[in-house]
């Protein structure tokens, strides 16, 4: 679903319990709204509608989205994640403001409790206000609040705390004065009389197993051998969850690279592998924020199989498959996690991971991802187009980049005519270069490759961009770059004819 | 004319998360009290006034005082001013963390003379607990009821109960004052 079809689907749901729309930025008309939602089933306000629901869009939205992220996440208390993002429509620009359902209800904006009332944010009454309070009651026994017992500041990564601090500074989402990590870590209720909470040593310990030992991950590899499937690399992760994030994608880059890259590893750099990563990166991070961590027999796996991926977590989740593919703002199972994982930048899109997922895959030409849910567990599968296995592990890197090679050659066969077999070949090593670096101009693509001339490369570069493999993407000459098309993705993801 | 709204006064130390007191005054806002913060004395002091003094006249002031005792003794003005509230014999509420009422026990071996008397004893200050003089706070109130708490938001479910009837608390307070 992109920006325009997601604005259009709200405008279709109109005005509700957890939707407003404005015309205007009116900063403390947001700011109760949100606060209201946190105090009841969460909410999105939608900036640049008018009151008969058409899109009129709003000036200046990145200036806007900057300083409503800045407003809204330090004006509440108490502090709760909003997102703010700019949506395109058609030649407009909105805004579009999300809130996940509170864990610390009542919040409060601007020295008052406010609250959802059909379409209307109200003042909450004496009765709401005790409402809210019992109903935190039933947040406050989430397992990720209890103490652990044991942990000292010692047994924490303070550089990991550290980085959280920056990263949420740097966006606007914290006061510059929580600088140091205990006060940081108190003012998120992860460190409460002298103790630290289950979640900060799920965040941040830096051997988190010695406490809490469920929260260790098991990410494997399995090879078709010629007798039996077995398990060629097979391991255990035991850091914390920032850790455990790179290490799956490190894991990840190890088995499911299709092509040699150039560039550090990233994890928004996707097409070249078997699944988009940020396909995979969001399916990690959903099972690592959202899976049960309260029993000793709590687990999560991420498999590669030779026909498709699994990452399997523990916990009930409180969708069903079906709604997971949906939009929503229900309360995450672990609050404090969760906002620590939206505070470093992990979860950008609230309420929209699944749908992510989703895109990436339907944009890469993979099949849908499947989603199993039982009372005890989440599965998230996704297919694979290309098989994988059939060769020892080191193997595999070659196979699959003759594979690719192959397509590539095959690509520019069919769509370039009259060229000679010499300049078809440099074709072809051009777009390999693209599709393992992408984002980068000419100048880059010439060093890389070694081709010619820069005016030969713009050559070679426009009669790909006719040919319809590769695209300009960016506002100006001097900070976009080339990216692959979506035609050419389907060609890299179509089965070998083998 | 509707009458003026109760004040009541919320003395504690500061301790954890300022959010969690900045929620405990807007809930009773909520429930139309006029409520005067005293986080670790920290009350508006006139130009030529004493810190100390202006915190003891808003306890006078005060038509209810409502005492938390965190695992944290400060500067010891929270502690005056729990004093005050009994020597004025204000109508008071208290609600104490656990781990006092456990460090009470614990610790009264050490801290009392033969003839039962307070003698000087008091800890190394630790990350959770700074001073034994938190079980003297607790002890000087201790007469009348004081509620266990474990978290934050049992305190709010305290306040619902006690304070959401502005009402009716006014109309104990006129007839306490008319004895």
């Amino acid at each position: 679903m992109n920006s325009e079809q997601l604005i259009k689907s709200l405008l279709k749901q109109g005005e509700s319990e957890q939707l407003e729309f404005k015309q205007v930025v009116r900063k403390d008309a947001i700011g109760k709204s949100i606060c209201a939602f946190l105090n009841h089933e969460g909410g999105q306000v939608l900036i640049g509608i008018s009151d008969d629901n058409k899109v009129v869009g709003i000036a200046d939205a990145e200036k806007w989205e900057k300083e409503l992220t800045d407003y809204l996440n330090t004006s509440i208390i108490p502090e709760a994640p909003v997102m703010v993002s700019v949506e395109q429509v058609g030649k407009k620009e909105v805004l579009l403001i999300k809130v996940w359902a509170g864990s610390k209800q009542p919040y409060i904006f601007d020295g008052s409790i406010y609250f959802r009332k059909g379409q209307s944010t109200v003042k909450a009454t004496s009765q709401q206000i005790s409402d809210l309070i019992h109903n935190r009651q039933k947040d406050e026994l989430h397992w990720e609040r209890q103490l652990a017992l044991g942990v000292e500041l010692e047994d924490l990564d303070i550089h990991e705390i550290q980085k959280t601090i920056d990263r949420s500074i740097n966006e606007s989402k914290l006061d510059e004065n929580k600088r140091n990590p205990i006060d940081f870590l108190t003012h998120f209720g992860l460190f409460q009389n002298g103790h630290f909470t289950n979640a900060a040593v799920v965040l941040f310990a830096k051997n988190p197993a010695r406490f809490i030992p469920q929260t260790r991950v098991r990410v494997a590899f399995l090879e078709k051998g010629k007798t039996a499937d077995e398990f060629v690399d097979d391991r255990i992760l035991d850091g914390n969850l920032f850790k455990n994030i790179s290490a799956v994608q490190d894991f990840f880059e190890k088995h499911l690279r299709t092509t040699r890259k150039f560039t550090e590893k990233d994890w928004e750099r996707q097409d070249e592998y078997v699944v988009p990563m940020s396909a995979l990166r969001e399916g990690v991070m959903n099972a690592l924020v959202h899976r049960d961590y309260s029993l000793s027999s709590a687990s999560m796996s991420v498999i590669i199989y030779s026909d498709r991926i699994e990452v399997f977590n523990s916990g009930k989740s409180p969708l069903k498959a079906a709604e997971l593919q949906k939009s929503h703002l229900s309360l995450p199972v672990n609050p404090d996690i969760a906002h620590m994982a939206f505070l470093r930048g992990f979860i950008e899109k609230i309420g929209r991971g699944t749908i992510k997922i989703m895109d990436a895959c339907k944009a890469a030409g993979l099949k849908a991802p499947k989603w199993t849910t039982t009372d005890t567990s989440v599965k998230l599968a996704f297919p694979l187009n290309v098989k994988l296995g059939g060769a020892v592990d080191g193997a595999v890197d070659g196979a699959t980049d003759d594979t690719l090679a192959s397509k590539l050659d095959g690509a520019i066969d069919g769509a370039i005519d009259g060229a000679t077999k010499s300049t078809k070949s440099k074709l072809s090593s051009l777009l390999r270069a693209i599709v393992d670096n992408e984002g980068k101009r000419i100048p880059d693509y010439k060093e890389i490759t070694n081709l010619g001339s820069e005016r030969t490369m713009e050559r070679y570069v426009e009669q790909l961009r006719e040919a319809g493999f590769i695209e300009f993407k960016g506002s100006a000459a001097q900070t976009g770059g080339y990216f692959i098309t979506d035609k050419l993705k389907k060609i890299i993801n179509q089965k070998s004819a083998d | 004319m509707p009458d003026a709204p109760l004040q009541i006064m919320v003395s504690s130390t500061v301790y954890g998360s300022e959010s969690d007191l900045d929620q405990i005054k807007y809930i009773l806002e909520g429930y139309d009290y006029d409520v005067v913060m005293s986080k670790e004395g920290n009350i508006y002091v006139g130009i030529d006034d004493d810190p100390e003094d202006a915190c003891l006249k808003a306890v006078e002031d005060c038509d209810l005082f409502f005492g938390i005792i965190f695992p944290r003794y400060g500067s010891g003005i929270t502690h005056k001013e729990f004093k005050k509230a009994v020597e004025l014999n204000k109508p008071r509420f208290f609600i104490a963390h656990q781990y006092i009422e456990y460090t009470r026990k614990l610790m009264a071996q050490f801290m009392y003379n033969e003839d039962k008397t307070r003698n000087g004893f008091d800890i190394q200050p630790t990350s959770v607990l700074d001073s034994i003089k938190v079980v003297d706070m607790y002890n000087d109130v201790r007469a009348k009821w004081v509620q266990p708490f474990f978290k934050t938001s049992e305190i709010q479910v305290f306040l619902e109960t006690q304070f959401r009837d502005h009402e009716r608390r006014r109309q104990e307070i006129e007839a306490r004052n008319n004895e």
